[in-house]
């Protein structure tokens, strides 16, 4: 056999690209992220700190020179606050209960003017006792000058802060546009370079597989010269390409190989001359055809497109990397950050619920194999959610508009069977259903899928297992998983 | 940050040309073992038909 030109060690490492934005970013960090400029933060903040306690403390010695007075107007000051409390809770109340109301007729309203009008009185007494305690005071002129001379300081500061802090929060906001950027340029590299390896394996696969499909057809048309004509035919193509099947361990040939079997099936359908049925087997034999041609090679493949596929469905801040070695564990991680020592205010977050499902998700999915999530039905089943074994792939149906956690739980069953330790099994078996079903579809003359929906029903198919007996198991450890996280998340255990 | 996310680059491009590579070896190595037992399977079909 001939070998390929280049080896596949020979491959050089591609330069990430550098950009201007890098720079910039770069810059931001360099001039606002080093320990000087928190130190600076920090020492504004305590001076505006000290200064507005100083002010205080001034201010209160010298009210307490008159200790009854400054204590009515601290008294007739809380009572102002409270009653005001209150017309404002009622008017919000009235507001929400008449949203299409006046703002003027709802101040209005006699109850709420009755309220108003008890504030008024109590704000009218404070800002008497107010002007008492001032009178009393102004005969401490320098004491008073000392306190404003304090509250000048102290308004400058205060002024300096704020200044520091929008000069950072313009730089920061800068720096995060400019990082949106950066990070949607980051995933442009990676689908590139995700791209352009995927063309080159497909296109590497193709040629072999290519001139495997030559020496199928060779043995395919000799046994139909052979034959022609003959009624048990299409069972010995089929039971040839069975046979071939079983001997292979890779699923990229048993792609290939099943493939043939129902284009020999095809074949041997057009030679009876039946123009309905050839019609049928042959778009369903178009639709298997496409997703032979879909099917992954290896399991790294597979882990690399999961992960693009997956990206889709992601948070935009999770979008970090693509290639997270334990995906599951990095957002569990992010759920940690965010909702540690927050328990109450997570249960009642439905952000969080989301979070969570979604980590739960993400863990059975590693456990059982990985498979893709695509959205859309498949070609041939056209509002029901299936799993196709050779592509380890599940296409949900996206009719409801959102992601259907039982149509995944159904279809992760299937992964279930054919990623678990005895897969070799499930895919002999599947062959055995297929056939089967496609027997019953011609003997009682229904098409394939209303053949198909009785295998749900037939304790000895596939279909049967995976629905009616572990599909209700993965319902259960997905609710188990879940409050194991939770449990994790607060250290409950 | 700028230097983590180079590093994370380089682990990606990394793992991308270990996959591509063991992707392609089991190309390789897959079709080889068809192109055998076809030839077995052959092999033996002939050996009977001549029995």
């Amino acid at each position: 056999m001939k070998m390929r030109e280049t080896s596949p060690k020979e491959e050089t490492e591609i330069e990430s690209p550098k950009s201007k934005l890098q720079i910039e970013v770069d810059y931001f960090y360099s001039k606002w992220q080093r320990k000087e400029t928190r130190e600076m933060w920090n020492k504004l903040n305590k001076e505006e700190d000290s200064l507005y306690e100083q002010y205080n403390s001034k201010q209160e010695s010298l009210y307490n020179k008159f200790p009854t007075e400054y204590q009515t107007m601290k008294f007739l000051e809380q009572e102002k606050d409270k009653l005001w409390s209150i017309f404002y809770d009622e008017r919000a109340r009235l507001e929400e209960k008449n949203p299409k109301a006046d703002p003027l007729d709802i101040v209005e309203t006699p109850s709420l003017d009755l309220l108003y009008q008890e504030y008024k009185k109590k704000r009218d007494k404070y800002d008497e006792s107010y002007t008492i305690l001032k009178h009393l005071i102004s005969n401490f002129p320098e004491e008073i000058q000392d306190i404003k001379l304090t509250r000048e300081k102290y308004m400058a500061a205060s002024d300096s802060r704020s200044g520091f802090w929008e000069k950072y929060s313009t730089a920061r906001d800068n720096f995060n546009n400019i990082y949106e950027e950066y990070e949607s340029l980051n995933k442009d590299w990676f689908e590139t370079i995700v791209n352009k390896f995927s063309l080159e394996i497909n296109k590497y696969r193709r040629i072999k597989e290519n001139n495997l499909k030559k020496r199928l057809n060779k043995i395919t048309n000799l046994n139909l010269e052979d034959q022609e004509g003959s009624k048990s035919l299409i069972a010995k193509q089929l039971f040839i390409m069975e046979e071939l099947a079983s001997q292979f361990k890779k699923w990229t040939i048993r792609t290939t190989v099943l493939t043939f079997s129902v284009l020999a099936l095809s074949w041997g359908i057009q030679k009876a001359k039946d123009e309905i049925k050839r019609e049928q087997v042959k778009s369903k034999i178009d639709n298997l055809y496409k997703y032979a041609e879909a099917a992954p090679l290896d399991s790294v493949t597979e882990i690399i497109l999961h992960d693009i596929a997956q990206d889709k469905e992601l948070p935009q801040k999770w979008r970090e990397f693509l290639a997270k070695e334990d995906s599951s564990e990095f957002f569990m991680n992010s759920l940690y950050e965010e909702y540690k020592n927050k328990k109450d205010e997570a249960m009642n977050d439905p952000d969080f619920e989301n979070k969570l499902n979604y980590i739960v998700l993400l863990r059975m999915n590693e456990k059982y194999g990985k498979p893709k999530v695509e959205y859309g039905t498949a070609p041939h089943f056209h509002d029901r959610a299936c799993y196709y074994q050779y592509a380890n792939t599940m296409h949900l149906p996206t009719y409801t508009g959102h992601f259907s956690l039982s149509d995944y739980l159904a279809e992760l069953s299937h992964a279930v069977q054919f990623k678990g330790p005895e897969s070799e099994k499930y895919f002999a078996w599947n062959n055995k259903d297929v056939l089967k079903t496609d027997s019953i579809s011609r003997k009682e003359k229904i098409s394939y899928d209303e053949a198909q929906l009785k295998e749900y029903s037939d304790t000895s198919t596939l279909e049967y297992e995976a629905h009616e007996i572990i599909e209700p198991k993965l319902v259960k450890e997905f609710k188990k998983t879940k409050e194991d996280i939770i449990d994790e998340l607060y250290n409950l255990k | 940050m700028n230097n983590a996310q180079d590093d994370n680059k380089r682990k990606f491009l990394k793992l991308m040309i270990e996959a591509k590579n063991s992707c392609l070896q089991e190309i390789d190595d897959v079709y080889t073992e068809a192109e055998k037992v076809i030839d077995t399977y052959l092999k033996d079909k002939k050996d009977q038909s001549k029995k």
